[in-house]
């Protein structure tokens, strides 16, 4: 679904992979290998060459760019956005692009920001785990077909990050064709989650 | 009014200049210096001008305008801190769209004659460029230094579906209004608590405060509206360098 052949990092390395639709991968890899740059790479935000690189058959040169990235929809382990917004004011931050207009998913977040007692808070006073939360939150209110999740739940505890996993499973099911790539360090969040990618094995 | 009259006035600011290396307080150097180059570089212009209203010369006078110009745009640059491939280009075509049409628009305004009037055009040129391009500067500092400074951001917006232009709209925003604030904090102030330096000039070389200030409205209307289009011109310029085909960044 997602092809690329000999696409070029800002490192200077070259990585060929495709992703599948419907399948969950895990990407593995020591600190500073390129992991990061991989993801936002494929997401089509760092400048790069490439022999292949293509989603749905269609060249990622004939896509609009917000329109790709929108599909193939990166998602950094920390916002860098205003921390003086709320909660909510947050995950509704992206909807006044112009390629959300008139986009409404499913998904509610209503249910889990009373749940993990987001409601009204300012990022400011939450903790890195609990903006992770209204990151994913946010995430799943948007268009994403494949999601690119840069350690997600790196600061989430135990409970909280089961029940994200539990969440991301739940959004692939609403779609055949919903794929997510994660980046972790835990070798047991790789294997309950999907087919383990290393880092180095992509290299071409 | 002869040299004996700039030479008192210098007078001061030796004097000013003696206080200071005595107190220690360091610009005394810089205050002397900067005296004897802005009256050389008046008396210049004085003789220039002259010379140049007497042949009365179209080619001449957009000459004069075109160094000017060119000399605005290197100016801006070096008061552009964060600069980028391409900066002095952006500066000099931001200027010329900006200011050469307001110029002739301007010699029109106040006398109702044609653009080629050489003695309104000139000095019209002048102040527009003086007044405005120290703005222009500040604002296209303020972008690309934000951009740079805040490129997580950026890539952040970008990542969820912005286009260039949503994924950088705050700080554009921001850097047009920062482009602005002379010239409307001076609006605010003048007549009120400032004489503007032109209308000064014009009133001690004779005119009527009335015909004065009928010029300074003229000028301070010129000057905000250059000072808008200057600065929208430089920063979209600014934008289109800073990412490439793809509306990926390359800062």
């Amino acid at each position: 679904m997602l092809l690329v052949k000999d696409l070029s990092l800002l490192n200077g390395r070259k990585v060929s992979l495709e992703l599948l639709p419907g399948h969950s991968y895990v990407l593995q890899g020591p600190n500073g290998s390129g992991k990061t740059v991989l993801l936002r790479t494929l997401a089509g935000l760092y400048p790069s060459t490439f022999t292949a690189f293509s989603y749905k058959r269609k060249n990622f040169d004939d896509y609009r760019m917000d329109d790709f990235r929108s599909k193939i929809l990166y998602v950094s382990s920390a916002t860098h956005l205003s921390l003086e917004m709320t909660a909510e004011e947050y995950l509704v931050a992206p909807l006044k692009l112009e390629i959300y207009k008139n986009h409404t998913s499913g998904f509610s977040p209503d249910e889990y920001l009373s749940r993990w007692e987001l409601r009204g808070k300012i990022l400011a006073h939450l903790s890195s785990g609990q903006r992770q939360l209204l990151t994913i939150l946010r995430t799943l209110t948007l268009k994403g077909e494949i999601l690119l999740l840069d350690e997600p739940t790196s600061h989430m505890d135990k409970e909280k990050t089961l029940e994200v996993e539990a969440l991301i499973k739940t959004w692939q099911k609403g779609d055949p064709e919903r794929t997510f790539l994660l980046v972790s360090h835990s070798e047991v969040q790789a294997k309950r989650l999907g087919t383990v990618l290393e880092f180095s094995d992509l290299i071409s | 009014m002869n040299y004996l009259h700039i030479a008192l006035a210098l007078g001061l600011v030796g004097l000013c200049a003696l206080i200071s290396k005595w107190k220690e307080h360091g610009p005394e150097k810089d205050l002397v210096i900067n005296s004897l180059r802005a009256i050389i570089q008046l008396s210049f212009l004085g003789f220039t001008l002259t010379w140049i209203f007497a042949h009365n010369s179209v080619a001449i006078c957009l000459a004069v305008a075109m160094i000017m110009t060119v000399n605005s745009a290197i100016q801006a640059r070096s008061r552009i801190k964060s600069k980028y491939k391409g900066l002095f280009l952006d500066n000099l075509t931001a200027t010329v769209l900006s200011i050469w049409p307001l110029a002739f628009i301007g010699t029109f305004l106040i006398e109702g004659e044609p653009w080629w009037s050489v003695d309104h055009f000139l000095p019209l040129i002048g102040m527009l460029l003086g007044n405005t391009m120290n703005g222009i500067s500040m604002g296209v500092d303020h972008f690309t230094h934000g951009i740079r400074e805040k490129k997580e951001e950026v890539l952040e917006w970008l990542a969820l579906g912005g286009t260039k232009i949503e994924s950088t709209r705050d700080i554009f925003r921001r850097s047009v209004r920062i482009s602005l604030t002379p010239i409307l904090n001076s609006m605010l102030t003048m007549g009120i608590v400032s004489i503007p330096g032109g209308m000064t000039g014009q009133i001690l070389g004779g005119s009527s405060p009335m015909k004065a200030a009928f010029f300074q409205i003229i000028i301070v209307l010129l000057v905000a509206v250059a000072a808008y289009t200057g600065s929208v011109i430089g920063l979209s310029l600014a934008r289109k360098r800073l990412f490439n085909h793809r509306e990926q960044p390359c800062f």
